[in-house]
């Protein structure tokens, strides 16, 4: 692996070195304990307690005990639904899957979601209500939401307003206009802080109307991305990637992406051609674009340096090659006049209607225009500090944590005489409310979300809420008309209101919808407008002053590609999960261009002082080849407490209103101090490099099936039968780290913890190596076992604990394993994990009912790795068996296959000529992974291709 | 420089030498004996269930076939432990005013379900699944011993992993036609061609059946 210099000055191995005496303990006290030790375990091994079976008194009728049950629902990121299939084993939810029939998901998941499940059963949920400081009891609350309804009748909701993150849910929207209706001086506001505020002022600006794009990928030839991160971090993501990967690659058209971005996106590893520039040069450069492309033909040339000059020529000589089947896409939190630019090229090219349309925004779309945005939530705070409120019912928000800087939010909020909280977690808005109450899961409530594109999906409980938390809906319904109405019984009415006809037909509509995932024909109607007449007259080109002098450091927020907004802050699973480029788990870092890092004698994980105006931070630092000079980005999400530490850095303490997502004229100074940053980068690699590979399209014809036959001393194996093999597509894989959480709910993969991740003991079955290029391009390649077929790990097993199957698997027996780790020493490829520490018993007993039934958990002391997740292949074989008829090409699919929304992933059995896998491995592209070992990996790799065609 | 040892370490270590031998040959065959021995392994060890229910009478005597209780047997891993509306399909026409079935009316009546204690179990890091033995030909009683015999259940093999490996690697010697895998009392082992004829049929041999993971997951 190839890495800036910034990033290899600071390697953690002299940590590991440094740490090496783990136990603070004196010989004599450690002797002490053994005997100890040894003397209680002869005492506790001498009974075992009998094992119960406890069956059913009245057995569900469609259960069969020992297999699982799917069902369909929905979870949300930031207010909008994607669609999963919960993977239920005897009443637990264990594992959540895509949803093929989900317009979003097709199938495919991302890490937030597939990690959603964890906090289903995570000890640090809100387990009881608090009132006053104190544990109170379901009672207590529903007399406090009595005592609210009176004062609500009396005044008819003066003083109260609702404040709750994105609502997508029609049941909800329809409640709270039912609320607003019956209390009508009571007032709403939606507070979101990723929430798309600047696209909706774009499409005000350029459609003269609130409008959010849906875009197609896959009709697209030619695609400009101005910051937009549309394989991660955009409203429909998901559906995005797997449009993108698939006409992203040779196999097909192979559009060719530009992207010029401020930080480094996922999406921007992936960009056929990619420049890197500061905040305050994407107005020049889109407007440069425009320009060529005819969009704004007064537009003068301003300031751009000659590389992006170079860039905004290419990408506009392809987007006019392209014309309607080119698309312009701009962050929709990028700077509104950028985006607008980028509409009005869309308009230019005629790709409005084609690769682009536009429908109502999904957020709130019963009540028209929303009361979402920070200047919202900047009046509401005008109200709270005004004494004009006295009761605030927060639901589902984080305010005091994620509400700009300068609004102070938490003081504004002691000043109102009552707040309520309803959240899964008491966070900073839950411990400083007056009243707390614990919010159900998704996964244990009735309720309705649209997707990015208005599909309406059911959300179905596939357990009983474990602390009897409850859903905003019943809230809602208590306070309007005292009603105890249930969760599911709100979301019937409110259905059946909107499907008219007899009880039995509904009953059909309803369990169809719920079956299904999705409700039929809800999806919003695409349409395609046009710019209002003087949209284009409005941009005045930026003067070479607008852009920043020379000097001045910019800073860019961006979301946290595992975090989120910080509401995957307290799921370990996301913690653990290394960021895309950096490797770091359990901190963000402010990340900084290697040059920079060196004109300010900075290296990895020392800590600066940043500061924005008034505003200070003291970050550690991360060096992250390809970022702009003079631009430094930061996520948010972190700088929370997480079980008694500070994880991190809270970007939020410098966002203010004015400059949200992103400032100028930052000032960095070196501390001279360090932290402790946990990165893998280097801690778990090969031994030695294997750089990606890469071929330009225009390489592609000449290139012929290479032969990585050599020849070997072992005696030739028997390939017979079945024989399994995987195939993994690098022109496909963004790098999104899906396939690791899935991996990790799949295989019942322990977190280990920050200090034992800074010692270089992830527990990750699957790493997704990122190497750099002399060009500063970024390759991922996720590394799974290989599965040898001359394993290096199976000779110096002194106890056969791993040794091959007749169908190609290396097999790995925890029971047998004495932990010698010879195995991990001689993989080439590092991919074997070793139990240091029993972290199965750190965890509780909560925890315990997410596991994986079908998967050991292992203990201390025992290696472990990838399986090609055997217990999908043997199900798949009894599944077979059972039927006694062969397994279909496409029945087993492991888990990081099943969830990658790229397709990049392809399984099957090798010894079948037209298998897909087969299919796979016989391009020109395909090979082995440090072959030149001659390991015979069953895992290979297809090549990396990027469209090089010149326009 | 004195001695260290005085000259009778000698005869010291020798006996220790031969002591430690001895120990050997005589430690590993008794400790082989003793966790072989049904005190360990637990075979024929009756279990005080919570409640008297006895195979004996419900297979060998009335004749009810495994599948009406044990009823995800060929569909799933699990065979199923039936619940009380099971026992009461029956039992609320037969017997229904016995005493020795009040725990199970208790149990309907209550809605508190029936708690029995596991006879065959299995360490948790070996996966068994009934569906695909039973697809295959092994019968109940290959594994489970003369049912139909037992007052109350009791271990018939000691279920380790070497009983498993005894069929496993020889699985035609204990393959049924298809209408005997729940009959009771069949001569084992197979003789002759009838195995191997019968292996064939249910395409066993196709797939290697001692690999680790067949059973290690």
């Amino acid at each position: 692996m190839t890495r800036s210099p910034s990033e290899t000055a600071d390697s953690p191995l002299h940590d590991l070195v440094e740490n090496a005496a783990l136990l603070p303990l004196e010989r004599r006290t450690f002797l002490k304990a053994c005997g100890v030790f040894i003397a209680t375990a002869h005492a506790v091994a001498c009974s075992r307690s009998p094992e119960r079976i406890v069956p059913y008194v009245e057995m569900p009728e469609e259960l069969i005990p020992g297999n699982p049950i799917y069902y369909a629902s929905a979870i949300t990121r930031s207010g909008v639904a994607r669609g999963v299939l919960v993977e239920t084993q005897m009443g637990r939810p264990v594992k959540l899957e895509g949803n093929p029939a989900h317009p979003e998901s097709l199938g495919a998941l991302d890490a937030y979601t597939q990690a959603s499940i964890r906090m289903l059963y995570d000890p640090l949920r809100s387990q009881f209500a608090v009132d006053g400081g104190r544990p109170a009891d379901s009672r207590r609350i529903n007399e406090r939401l009595a005592a609210a309804r009176t004062e609500l009748q009396q005044g008819r909701g003066k003083g109260v307003v609702l404040l709750t993150s994105t609502i997508t849910s029609p049941t909800t929207a329809g409640l709270i206009a039912a609320f607003l209706k019956q209390y009508p001086e009571a007032s709403w506001y939606q507070y979101d802080p990723l929430s798309p505020e600047e696209q909706r002022s774009a499409t005000r600006m350029i459609f003269g109307k609130e409008l959010q794009p849906v875009y197609r990928f896959d009709q697209a030839d030619c695609v400009l991305s101005c910051s937009c991160d549309f394989l991660l971090t955009e409203r429909g993501s998901l559906r995005y990637a797997r449009d993108f990967s698939q006409n992203h690659h040779p196999a097909s058209r192979m559009l060719k992406l530009y992207l010029a971005e401020s930080s480094y996106s996922v999406t921007g590893a992936k960009a056929d051609e990619r420049a890197a520039l500061r905040p305050s040069e994407e107005m020049a450069l889109i407007g440069e674009v425009a320009r060529l492309v005819g969009a704004l033909p007064d537009w003068k040339p301003g300031a751009l340096r000659p590389e992006l000059n170079e860039f905004a020529q290419h990408a506009a000589k392809s987007l006019k090659k392209g014309g309607p089947k080119a698309l312009v896409v701009a962050g929709e939190r990028a700077n509104p006049e950028v985006q607008g630019i980028a509409f009005l090229i869309n308009s230019t090219l005629g790709s409005i209607g084609r690769t682009i349309s536009f429908i109502s925004p999904v957020e709130g779309v019963a009540l028209g225009t929303p009361n979402n945005s920070r200047a919202g939530l900047a009046e509401l705070v005008g109200r709270m500090n005004g004494g004009e409120i006295n009761r605030l019912i927060i639901a589902g928000a984080n305010p005091v944590f994620a509400a700009p800087a300068d609004l102070e939010f938490a003081g504004a909020m002691d000043r109102v005489k009552d707040t309520w909280h309803l959240g899964l977690i008491r966070d900073e808005t839950g411990g400083r409310a007056k009243l707390h109450i614990p919010q159900a899961h998704e996964l244990e409530s009735w309720g309705d979300a649209r997707a990015f594109d208005g599909t309406v999906t059911l959300i179905q409980p596939t357990i009983s809420p474990l602390f009897g938390g409850r859903v905003l809906n019943e809230l809602l319904s208590q306070l309007i008309d005292q009603s105890e109405s249930s969760a599911e019984e709100l979301l019937r009415r409110h259905w059946s209101a909107a499907h008219p006809g007899d009880p039995a037909s509904f009953q059909r509509f309803f369990d169809q919808s719920l079956k299904a995932g999705v409700v039929e024909g809800t999806a919003l109607e695409p349409a395609a407008p046009r710019p209002i007449s003087d949209a284009a007259a409005r941009f005045r080109p930026v003067s070479s002053a607008a852009v920043s002098a020379a000097g001045a450091v910019e800073l860019v927020y961006c979301p946290d590609p595992a975090v989120w907004d910080g509401s995957g802050f307290h799921n370990a699973w996301l913690q653990e999960l290394p960021h895309p480029f950096t490797k770091l788990t359990w901190d963000n870092a402010l990340l900084l261009s290697p040059a920079d890092m060196k004109a300010n004698n900075l290296v990895n994980g020392q800590m600066v002082e940043i500061k924005v105006g008034e505003r200070k931070l003291r970050p550690a630092v991360f060096g992250l080849a390809g970022l702009p000079e003079q631009c430094v980005t930061l996520s948010v999400g972190y700088g929370r407490l997480y079980q008694g530490d500070t994880l991190g850095f809270n970007a939020g303490v410098l966002q203010t209103r004015a400059a949200f997502w992103s400032a100028s004229d930052v000032q960095i100074a070196p501390l001279g101090r360090d932290y402790r940053l946990a990165s893998t980068l280097g801690l778990v690699s090969m031994d030695r490099p294997a750089p990606t590979r890469m071929f330009g399209l225009s390489q592609l014809p000449a290139l012929k099936p290479a032969s990585e036959e050599q020849p070997s001393l072992y005696p030739p194996k028997d390939r017979s039968g079945e024989q399994w093999g995987m195939a993994i597509d690098l022109t496909s894989c963004i790098g999104c780290n899906a396939c690791v959480t899935a991996c990790q709910a799949e295989n019942n993969i322990l977190v280990a913890g920050k200090d034992q991740v800074a010692r270089g003991r992830s527990m990750l079955w699957l790493r997704v190596d990122r190497d750099t290029d002399e060009h500063g391009r970024v390759n991922f390649q996720p590394v799974p076992c290989m599965h040898c077929e001359n394993a290096p790990c199976e000779l110096v097993c002194p106890v056969a604990a791993t040794a091959h199957s007749h169908d190609g698997l290396n097999q790995m027996t925890y029971n047998r394993c004495v932990g010698t780790r010879f195995c991990s020493h001689n993989c080439p490829y590092k991919v074997r994990r070793f139990n240091f520490l029993s972290h199965a018993d750190d965890t509780g007993p909560m925890l315990a009912l997410l596991r994986n039934p079908d998967v050991t958990v292992r203990e201390r002391g025992v290696m472990e790795k990838c399986t090609y997740c055997v217990q999908r292949i043997q199900e798949a074989k009894i599944h077979a068996g059972r039927e006694n008829r062969p397994i279909a090409d496409g029945e087993i699919v492991p888990a990081c296959a099943q969830t990658c929304p790229a397709h990049a992933i392809v399984f099957g059995d090798v010894s079948k000529a037209d298998s897909a896998v087969s299919q796979k491995k016989a391009s020109p592209l395909n090979y082995g992974l440090l072959a030149e070992l001659n390991t015979k990996p069953r895992t290979t790799y297809l090549a990396r291709v990027i469209n090089d065609e010149e326009v | 420089m004195p001695q260290l040892f005085p000259p009778v370490a000698d005869t010291f270590v020798k006996v220790a030498i031969v002591a430690v031998a001895a120990a050997a040959v005589v430690f590993f065959p008794l400790r082989s004996l003793v966790i072989r021995s049904p005190y360990i392994t637990g075979i024929g060890r009756y279990q005080q269930q919570p409640f008297q229910f006895s195979h004996l009478h419900h297979v060998g005597e009335v004749g009810i076939d495994c599948r009406y209780c044990h009823t995800s047997v060929e569909k799933s891993g699990f065979a199923g432990i039936p619940s009380t509306n099971i026992c009461m399909q029956c039992h609320s026409q037969i017997l229904k005013d016995s005493a020795m079935l009040e725990p199970v009316r208790e149990s309907l009546a209550r809605h508190t379900p029936l708690s029995w204690i596991r006879v065959h179990t299995l360490p948790d890091y070996v996966f068994f699944n009934h569906s695909i033995h039973l697809a295959k030909g092994i019968g109940c009683e290959s594994c489970h011993g003369r049912v139909d015999q037992m007052p109350s259940i009791t271990k018939h093999l000691s279920l380790t992993m070497r009983d498993c490996l005894d069929c496993h690697r020889n699985p035609e010697q204990h393959v049924r036609p298809k209408e005997e895998l729940f009959s009771f009392g069949r001569e084992e082992p197979n003789r002759g061609d009838v195995g191997v004829t019968l292996a064939r049929e249910y395409k066993i041999g196709e797939r290697n059946l001692t690999d680790c993971m067949v059973c290690h997951r």
